[in-house]
């Protein structure tokens, strides 16, 4: 290598010092300066170098894998992919940079092999074609300009590689300047201009250095001002998800309902558990211009003047919207077996696995559940929450929830049919899960007339309206008329007209939980999943199978009731993509990899298998490669060889001496050249015979196969010591 | 577009100053600097996570410290560049450089930079160079494209100059690759001297005016055994790139009619009282054409520089002893050179086809055919390097085998065209039509 001892020492112990693997910096530095003390060389060709930088490449493509893991990077991106926001686009960044961070502080240590190979092949510089693979295709094709055979200078670029690393820390202090000035002079001081005196060198690079200094102290200043003058961004929200407020139907709407194909939740039957039909993320209560509420919306508690609040409540209290009238939420508590979540107690008998994403943030996701689950097991370091409809809504660090559910539908946790909380107006207050909008009222009743439900039970009532609907509807994504368009009628009077009923699975949810609720049957509107794809004893749920039907409450319990017609699943697989499996292996792929992430996949203990062998098997290539030798320049014969070529010649003396008198040997020149040149200045033109002499006896030393013997050599000796004199005396003269 | 080319040709003017301005004046270790400077600003911004803006200041103020001492070099020189005749594309070439120190002071830590002359292109020429650069790349797939760079004419480097004393003269030895065929023209000589810190040079220049001839590139090739016979031709070898007849003496006869008057025989007339006049012994020998298309939509095309090249090639090789080889192109117009037996040396056409230029009037091509015709009738056979094969190409090979010369066709394409080319007219003899692809010619001429 062309570096002075010691300097990459240096900088690897600097490197060390500075990101906090002092250890690992000085054992490096051991072993890159301990190369020079052994006199085993190798014999490493260009092809050698290349595998040596591929298994360094596969070493950097490893620990980017891990950084980017052990960063959070994988839920990070996938939250921010999926749901792009100010948070999650800065908890992406932070991600990424993050492990942007290690990688550059990593560097030194990934690349090191190359270093030791340069060491020991006692190379300073490679060809780019080492590097690139590219340049190698176009030398071997020989396209393009000759770029190919560029020596790349690759202990220097170690050396700038170390620096780099060093400055990715945070420490406080002024030592990663001191220590890289020290070493950047250092490296200056090898590459200076011997045109300039040593103190013109000295006040020069101090002054830089002083100069950098304080200017680095001021940047830091003008940073901090510039962050103190720099405008708040806005905060903004954006997204997709289920809102467990407030449903916004597509009721009335005109065009394709069509969902993508994407996997969202995969379910795993376990003990024989038949596959659950249904998996509820949300319920509501109220309904309103084709959207539904999980609360009576603003102003609804009773006509503006009517009453009011009582007296007591503050401003915003009890007359807002959202604020008293929404389903409380309460915090479920972690079992003490880490990953349970008792939500109910009672039999469940019934366990499925469900596989699905939630955000990582604490508002986090309603989770999709079967009706009367009471049990989560297996869900660490979430956090989970629940309201009175039912509805769990959980977050976790890893944006990917997998657990197992236990249900039965012996009860559930969503309370029974309720009044209005703070109801200003008259007695009694109606019951919200009864409420039907006075608007609908004649579609429905026609509807009911027409059912002729005298005498007949409430089973029987429901069974009726479910066959009413199953008779005579039929399912369409595809909604060519606007219903409601008439502004006598609404969208549902519209959907239950003799004439149209079609219409997607919104309609019919509404149409039945209203339907029901003029029978005098507490309801409430539910969305979720349909599970449909069922192979053996797993499922998966696209986002075309987002679904909406009818919750009924019935002997003191809360039932499913799915009034769309069957043929929906077969409408909407219709129109699934035939690029479904490509879609359908990418998501397996990334779930398989979220599911690492979370530690819950067993593929971690995996990669190593497959990474190992292969690191390995690069390792014994590079060692075993055919015809490798590594040469030895410490025997003596070798050394012997060397003096023979008369390289220990004393004319070399009479040489360096002349380049004070300003005769430097120019590349290309002979030593005769250089004579003649230098007999021309005046003050050697005196020497000229005895240079001449001395340098026929060196290249008789050098050259002549049979040499000098040792008297001559002796001659060679005195004379060269003579001549010295004369050059001392004639420069001082 | 216009307007939009017009930036772009500004900002291509704007880099390429830059860039040769960095060359010039940064050392190896200002370079290096510079590019930790690159690398180190982007960073620097996180102030909070990283103290790389420290060494942001640090490589800055080195940096501004040594430009600060490079505005000046003191001294006197007297520079003598001595130049070879010749040198070929992308072959290195070393010559000798001489520094004279004409200052009162020695001179050392000096290093020689040449100074090529300016051959950037006018708006008109780049804008036709990306064109027609869009057009080739478009053929090519994305990971196989590479930008070609027609307007750099040479790589140099500096090169340190060993310390001068007084008086006294330093000898360097240059090298520069030529990078394309044609004349290099050297503006002037530059001495620069690196600051204390040896990041950045002052440079002195002085004009030196040369230039330097850069033969097209050559290719090994086997012994080809051409095709035709020797031929009669009307005035021997001396009169071969001319008209008339030989000058070997035979007899002398009467006069007939159309006999030129410079051959009569005035003593002899004297004598008889008759016109006489002198016989000259017809001579018959082998004379090839070596035919080079040099009609292309594409001014710096691969394949015509490949054409050259195969010409070149031919040049040098056929032995031109015994025969004669004429070379017919049509430039800014059409050319006919004639080389072999004392005529001229291969050299002189080696020397012609460096300045060779790409006529991008295709339509033009008839001027070529007319050249080839009219010069069939003394040729033993013609050897024709195209670059296209088109029907008017076809044509004039169609022509040329009526009249029964003997032909070789050599059709240059570009990387993977040429299992896409017919034989055509060629069909009856492929043995003597051969597709040669740009980045295997050499293989290609070795199996001829």
């Amino acid at each position: 290598m062309k570096l002075p001892p010691l300097m990459l020492g240096a900088v690897l112990l600097f490197w060390g010092w500075e990101v906090d693997l002092p250890y690992v910096g000085g054992i490096l530095a051991v072993i890159v300066e301990g190369v020079r003390l052994i006199r085993a060389r190798w014999d490493i060709s260009d092809e050698d170098y290349n595998r040596v930088w591929n298994f360094c490449t596969l070493l950097f493509i490893g620990a980017v894998v891990y950084a980017f893991t052990a960063n959070q990077g994988p839920s990070a991106f996938g939250q921010f992919i999926n749901d792009p926001g100010l948070t999650t686009e800065r908890a992406a960044g932070e991600s990424g940079q993050k492990t942007a961070s290690a990688m550059l502080q990593w560097t030194p240590i990934i690349f090191f092999p190359f270093l030791i190979a340069l060491a020991l092949g006692d190379r300073s510089s490679v060809k780019l074609t080492v590097f690139s693979l590219i340049a190698r295709k176009r030398k071997k094709h020989r396209e393009g300009p000759p770029v190919a055979d560029k020596e790349v200078h690759a202990d220097w670029v170690y050396f700038g590689t170390c620096l780099l690393a060093a400055s990715i820390n945070n420490n406080e202090g002024n030592v990663f300047f001191v220590g890289l000035a020290l070493l950047l002079t250092w490296a200056l001081w090898m590459r200076r201009s011997r045109r300039f005196a040593l103190p013109v060198w000295i006040v020069v690079a101090v002054t830089a250095c002083v100069v950098g200094f304080f200017s680095q102290q001021q940047l830091g200043e003008l940073r901090r001002f510039l962050e103190g003058w720099a405008p708040q961004w806005t905060w903004r929200f954006s997204g997709r998800k289920t809102d467990v407020d407030r449903a916004r139907t597509d009721i009335g709407q005109i065009g394709r309902m069509k969902q993508s194909g994407a996997i969202t939740v995969r379910v795993e039957m376990k003990d024989g558990t038949p596959p659950p039909t249904l998996l509820r993320t949300a319920s509501y209560r109220t309904y309103r211009n084709a959207q539904w509420f999980s609360f009576r919306p603003r102003f609804e508690n009773g006509p503006p003047g009517s009453g009011g609040p009582p007296r007591g409540f503050g401003r915003g209290e009890g007359r807002g919207e959202g604020i008293t009238n929404r389903s409380p939420w309460g915090t479920v508590q972690q079992e003490s077996k880490p990953g349970t979540w008792v939500f109910r107690s009672g039999p469940a008998p019934m366990r499925i696995n469900i596989a699905t994403y939630v955000d990582t943030r604490e508002n986090g996701d309603p989770l999709p559940l079967p009706l009367g689950f009471a049990r989560i097991e297996d869900f660490p370091n979430a956090t989970i929450k629940t309201n009175n409809l039912g509805v769990a809504v959980a977050s976790s660090p890893s944006g990917v929830a997998i657990f197992d559910v236990l249900y039965g539908l012996n009860g559930s946790i969503d309370t029974p049919p309720s009044y209005p909380p703070f109801h200003f107006g008259t007695n009694p207050p109606p019951i919200l899960e009864l409420e039907v909008p006075a608007n609908e009222w004649p579609a429905l009743d026609k509807i009911i007339a027409g059912l002729d439900l005298d005498g007949k039970s409430t089973n029987q009532m429901i069974r009726a309206v479910a066959s009413f609907f199953q008779d005579n509807f039929t399912y369409s994504l595809w909604q060519k008329t606007r219903y409601g368009r008439d502004t006598n009628s609404t969208p549902l009077e519209d959907f239950l007209a003799p004439t149209n009923r079609s219409g997607h699975c919104e309609y019919f949810a509404t149409a039945t939980t209203l339907l029901l609720r003029r029978m005098k049957i507490p309801t409430r509107y539910a969305v979720g999943w349909s599970v449909q794809e069922i192979t053996g004893t797993s499922a998966i749920i696209r986002e075309r199978h987002a679904h909406a039907w009818c919750l009924y409450y019935l002997n003191g319990q809360w039932h499913d009731l799915d009034t769309t017609p069957g043929s929906w699943v077969a409408e909407e697989n219709r129109h699934a993509s035939i690029f479904q499996w490509l879609g359908d292996t990418w998501s397996r792929v990334k779930f398989e990899f979220f599911k690492w992430r979370a530690g819950q996949s067993t593929l971690r203990d995996y990669v190593w298998w497959i990474v190992g062998p292969m690191l390995l098997f690069l390792l014994y290539r590079l060692v075993r490669r055919k015809g490798a030798k590594s040469r030895r320049l410490n025997s003596q014969a070798e050394a012997a060889a060397l003096l023979r070529l008369g390289l220990d010649s004393e004319f070399y003396q009479v040489e360096k001496k002349l380049v004070e008198f300003g005769f430097v040997r120019a590349t290309g020149e002979t030593l005769g050249e250089l004579l003649q040149r230098a007999v021309r200045d005046p003050r050697l033109t005196s020497l000229r015979d005895t240079l001449q002499m001395l340098l026929s006896m060196h290249y008789r030393l050098r050259f002549d196969p049979l040499g000098i013997n040792v008297d001559e050599r002796e001659v060679l000796r005195q004379h060269v010591r003579q001549t010295l004199d004369q050059l001392v005396a004639a420069r001082r003269a | 577009m216009r307007p939009l080319f017009k930036l772009l040709f500004l900002s291509y003017r704007a880099t390429s100053s830059v860039r040769y301005w960095i060359q010039r004046r940064f050392t190896s270790g200002g370079i290096a600097l510079l590019v930790g400077l690159g690398i180190a600003l982007p960073l620097s911004f996180d102030t909070e996570n990283n103290v790389t803006y420290q060494a942001l200041c640090l490589i800055g103020t080195l940096l501004l410290t040594s430009i600060m001492f490079g505005w000046w070099v003191r001294g006197r020189f007297a520079v003598e560049r001595v130049l070879p005749k010749f040198c070929t594309v992308g072959v290195p070439v070393r010559y000798r450089v001489t520094v004279r120190n004409l200052a009162k002071r020695p001179q050392s830590g000096l290093a020689y930079l040449e100074t090529l002359k300016d051959i950037r292109p006018t708006l008109n020429e780049w804008i036709a160079f990306q064109w027609a650069e869009e057009k080739r790349l478009r053929r090519i797939p994305i990971w196989k494209r590479h930008m070609r760079h027609p307007f750099r004419q040479a790589r140099t480097a500096p090169v340190p100059i060993p310390p001068v004393p007084v008086g006294q003269t330093a000898e360097v030895s240059a090298e520069l690759t030529p990078l394309r065929r044609g004349l290099i023209r050297f503006d002037s000589v530059t001495i620069g001297r690196a600051d204390p810190l040896g990041l950045f040079r002052a440079l002195k220049k002085q004009p030196l005016p040369q230039s330097l001839v850069v033969l097209p590139k050559r290719y090994f090739m086997p012994p080809v055994a051409l095709p035709g016979t020797m031929k009669y031709q009307q005035g021997g070898v001396a009169m071969a790139s001319s008209v008339g007849q030989s000058d070997e003496f035979v007899s002398l006869r009467e006069y007939r009619r159309g006999d030129p008057f410079r051959h009569i025989h005035w003593r002899s007339w004297a004598k008889t009282g008759m016109p006489i006049v002198k016989e000259y012994e017809d001579e018959f020998f082998v004379r090839h054409a070596l035919v080079l298309d040099t009609f292309s939509t594409d001014p710096y095309s691969e394949s015509f520089e490949e054409a050259v090249s195969v010409a070149a090639s031919f040049a040098c090789t056929i032995q031109t002893q015994e025969s004669l080889l004429d070379l017919l192109f049509v430039g800014t117009e059409a050319y006919c050179l004639t080389a072999g037996r004392g005529l001229a040396h291969a050299d002189q056409i080696l020397e012609v086809l460096a300045s060779v230029r790409a006529r991008l009037d295709a339509e033009h091509f008839t001027g070529l055919e007319e050249l080839v015709l009219n010069h069939a009738s003394r040729v033993s056979g013609c050897i024709c390097v195209f670059i296209n094969w088109d029907e008017p190409r076809r044509q004039l090979v169609r022509k040329l085998r009526l009249l029964g010369i003997p032909l070789l066709v050599l059709l240059i394409v570009e990387r993977g065209l040429a299992k896409d080319v017919e034989v055509g007219p060629m069909a009856d003899d492929p043995q003597n039509f051969r597709v040669l692809e740009v980045g295997s010619i050499e293989e290609g001429l070795a199996r001829l």
